[in-house]
């Protein structure tokens, strides 16, 4: 996906100033949106059943034109806290998805993913 | 102690809605169809009788479910995020910690089996539709049955649509409802075919039936049925593609409000800016005035209860009035077009004077909690507005924290923190109303356990105050900033917070605050084995509190003296302090403190060595954090896990086991009188087989029905169970008497009849 977005093989000083990926899907493009919640004592199992209701939430919230993905989720034990990535339209969409999946959270931010290491040109 | 799940037989559905008319076809069909799956959707138009009749398959199935019947009605609910705080409520939970509210429901229902009721879910469909494919993936005994004007759309959803009643049915329901207004009215053979035709131009809408009849008061039938067809022919069509039924049901209704004179129309209006139920008081203090005089409001709504526009509820003192989703929507519209925001902010008005004229530290304290709970969805309302009407955020968060206790004392944590903490972040600047919703944001975090959030909201309240010179602020900060020590086990630090706080409440001469922080600097002492120093600070709170006339505080006076007491080797007295504390703790229901009773009980009788009782008595105390559901508090474990371990090695691990398991099978209620030592009254229904059988009771169902031969998808639709649960306990039977085969089964059966149940045996035949 970075190799046919606009900036991304050419340099550091060349990338947008959005830090939202853009993927070109069908001609129209979408957002990753990292969803930060603490939940106390979650656990895996817990984590699980939030998924799925996150994505049957998805599910049902997406079509009529609006576009959302439940990616995937990072929990972090020690800190009781969880990380889900969405693909969407527009946050206001992974906002609805997550309250009515009913999994609180505490923010959401449009998020940068780098799957493979840039390559720098020094100018 | 409020009416627990045993004393209310396992459902909390209304009893008025045994009064029903007809139906029996499609009870019949909802029964079959909801033997072969877990969840059934009532959809059809308001007024079509969706939940009248969902609540009627309710109560007449509810002994196939072991663990009862539960409804939730979500007609009051605007945010999604509330749904689960409905289930809790209809299942008399508490939400005390801050773990995902979802994930707390769906482990206590995992080994439940019991049927969910969700009523009116339209408007919440979406998470209402994620909640119950949650739950149903989670909990494999469960069942929902849902009301609503459309299917969830989930998968393994059946649904069944609602009709209008066919004619003999419809004319039944008119003449009951006629008679309500006209004793002595029947339906005869000169009036059967103006009533059946009255029925048809209603098209058999049992709301909009009732609506009519209510009107033989003043009119005839055959007035009745000539007002309705000029006014069904007169009125436009509305809506193309609405349903011709729906435009019947308003049509009627908006009938039925043209009849009104214009004060009860006003009034109408008014009364649907109200949430759920409501009472009289409230009624002529938000909807008076203004061209309504308040000594005619008392005659209005008997006229409206006449005119079925308003619900009453006798069963509750003062008498409480509600109003059905389709006439609240009308007024709604109405009060609307006739510019109505007024009432709204009079009704956040009302409300707010309700709480905050009462005290939350007297003699009426109780009576102010009950009551907060009674009017819940009406505070929620109160502040829905605050938080969306421009230039009142600050008169929200005010409310908000002005409820600190009441979100506490009757399990709404989550909740509680979740309404201050929108309106601390709704941009308003430094004040005293700010430095107190940090600290009531704090104090349910300390109790919900999430120590991070609430050291954070803390510190900042303690700096803002401060900053303001607000001195009950900070000394509340700091007070419960001692308590987030006390929960990291940091007892030097609590103690010299906690003691820095007492020394501020005196000087703020803030009663409420300083009976508190004695007892919480009392309870650090007990860990610091400071007992004498304990029961001094304790005598000076037991004294704020008689005063004051108050029970809550009081209660954890008596709690912590009996530990200190027990501390202090007196085990006897110890014992008989937790006994008054335990019955206070009833008499409030204080859910939190009642297992921690018990708990304190079980470490006494342990010491006495009495450890059949202790080891019962920590059962009974599981049960009772299983009731909430929650954990044991931290600091507490130690203790817990000494009395554990001695009774074990006193007793051996079966005896143990066998004691501990008799106080964990235990309700709520039950395991409250075994440990005050009253006698234990069990529920008639039984709980175990007779004589000694190895099967569980429903496995003995199953037994006794496969031994007549039947089929298991028979035995699953006698049992209204599914076919897949009835397999898995068919070869638990097997597994445990340890044969092969349906006859050895049937054969087992016959030798052993006494290990029946007789309500088995009663009900299969």
């Amino acid at each position: 996906m970075g190799d046919t977005t606009p900036g991304f093989s050419t340099g550091l000083s060349t990338l947008p100033d959005s830090l939202a990926r853009r993927s070109a899907h069908n001609g129209r493009s979408v957002s990753l949106f990292i969803v930060d919640r603490i939940i106390p004592g979650l656990t895996v199992q817990q984590l699980s059943i939030a998924q799925h209701a996150m994505v049957e939430s998805a599910r049902r919230l997406g079509g009529n034109g609006a576009r959302i993905r439940y990616i995937r989720s990072t929990l972090i034990p020690a800190q009781s806290r969880c990380l889900c990535l969405f693909e969407a339209d527009h946050r206001n969409l992974v906002r609805t998805v997550n309250e009515t999946a009913q999994f609180p959270f505490s923010r959401i931010d449009e998020a940068l993913e780098l799957t493979t290491p840039l390559t720098v040109t020094a100018t | 102690m409020r009416a627990s799940r045993s004393e209310r037989g396992l459902h909390n559905v209304p009893a008025g809605i045994t009064s029903f008319v007809g139906r029996r076809q499609e009870l019949a069909e909802i029964k079959r169809l909801f033997s072969g799956s877990r969840l059934l959707t009532l959809t059809g138009m308001g007024g079509v009788g969706k939940t009248r009749l969902g609540l009627r398959v309710a109560i007449d199935i509810q002994r196939a479910f072991r663990d009862g019947v539960w409804l939730a009605e979500l007609a009051a609910l605007d945010d999604p995020a509330l749904v689960t705080h409905a289930m809790f409520d209809a299942l008399d939970l508490r939400d005390q910690s801050a773990r995902w509210l979802v994930a707390t429901l769906a482990e206590y229902l995992a080994p439940k089996h019991a049927l969910i009721v969700l009523d009116n879910v339209e408007h919440l469909l979406d998470a209402c539709a994620v909640l119950a494919d949650t739950l149903l993936r989670s909990c494999p005994e469960l069942r929902i049955l849902v009301t609503s004007r459309r299917p969830l759309g989930i998968s393994g959803e059946v649904s069944f649509t609602v009709p209008p009643l066919p004619s003999p049915e419809a004319v039944r329901l008119f003449a009951e409802r006629a008679v309500s207004v006209v004793p002595g009215f029947a339906v005869t053979a000169e009036n059967e075919a103006t009533v059946g035709q009255l029925c048809k131009q209603l098209e058999g809408i049992p709301l909009a039936i009732e609506l009519a009849a209510a009107r033989l008061n003043v009119l005839s039938l055959e007035q009745l049925l000539v007002r309705l067809q000029d006014r069904f022919a007169l009125l436009t069509t509305g809506s193309r593609t609405a349903l011709p039924r729906q435009q019947t049901l308003w049509r009627t209704i908006e009938w039925s409000y043209g009849l009104l004179s214009l004060d009860d129309q006003m009034l109408w209006q008014r009364l649907t800016v109200f949430s759920g139920s409501f009472d009289l008081e409230a009624i002529e203090h938000v909807c008076a005035g203004e061209l309504l005089a308040p000594e005619a409001v008392l005659d209005q709504v008997g006229r409206l209860v006449d005119q079925s526009i308003l619900v009453r509820d006798g069963s509750r003192n003062p008498v409480r009035y509600s109003m059905l989703e389709s006439i609240r929507q009308f007024g709604r519209g109405k009060l609307h077009e006739s510019g109505g925001a007024d009432f709204r902010r009079r009704h956040r008005d009302y409300y707010r004077q309700l709480v905050t004229a009462m005290q939350p530290f007297g003699a009426s304290q109780v009576q102010w909690f009950d009551r907060l709970s009674l009017e819940h969805s009406n505070l929620r309302t109160a502040l829905d507005y605050c938080l969306n009407e421009p230039g009142q955020a600050g008169a929200g968060m005010e409310l908000a924290s002005a409820l600190w206790l009441y979100w506490e004392t009757r399990g709404r944590l989550s909740e509680g923190r979740r309404w201050i903490e929108q309106f601390l972040r709704s941009g308003l600047g430094p004040s005293p109303a700010r430095a107190r919703a940090l600290w009531t944001a704090g104090y349910l975090a300390v109790v919900q356990g999430d120590v991070p959030a609430a050291q954070a909201l803390l510190q900042e309240s303690r700096d803002l105050s401060a900053a303001l010179g607000e001195g009950r602020s900070a000394a509340f900060s700091i007070h419960f900033l001692g308590r987030v020590l006390l929960f990291q086990g940091n007892l030097a630090g609590a103690a010299a917070l906690t003691e820095q706080a007492i020394g501020l409440h005196r000087q703020a001469g803030d009663e409420t605050g300083l009976g508190f922080a004695l007892v919480q600097l009392a309870i650090i002492r007990c860990f610091q084995r400071r007992a004498v120093d304990a029961i001094r600070l304790l005598d000076e709170s037991a004294d704020i509190s008689n005063r004051h006339g108050e029970r809550w505080n009081l209660s954890y006076v008596l709690w912590v003296l009996g530990f200190a007491t027990w501390l202090a080797g007196r085990a006897d007295d110890a014992a008989e302090l937790e006994l008054r504390a335990l019955r206070l703790k009833r008499d409030i229901d204080d859910r939190v403190g009642i297992p921690l009773c018990i708990e304190a009980m079980a470490w006494i009788a342990g010491s006495v060595e009495k450890q059949d009782h202790a080891a019962a008595l920590l059962g009974c105390a599981r049960s009772a954090l299983q009731a909430i559901p929650s954990p044991l508090p931290n600091p507490f474990r130690t203790y817990h896990d000494a009395c554990e371990a001695q009774a074990r090695a006193r007793l051996g691990d079966t005896a143990f086991s066998a004691a501990s398991g008799k106080g964990e099978s235990m309700s709520l209620q039950e395991a409250v009188s075994f440990a005050l030592e009253e006698k234990v009254i069990r529920p008639a229904r039984e709980t175990q087989p007779r004589g000694s059988s190895p099967l569980s009771r429903r496995e003995a169902e199953t037994a006794s029905l496969v031994a007549q031969g039947l089929s298991n998808k028979a035995v699953a639709a006698k049992l209204m169970i599914s076919e897949r649960t009835v397999d898995s306990h068919v070869l638990n039977i097997l597994n445990k008497l340890g044969i092969q085969s349906r006859t050895e089964i049937a054969s087992w059966v016959t030798r052993h009849q006494d290990s029946v149940p007789a309500s088995a045996l009663s009900r299969i035949r």
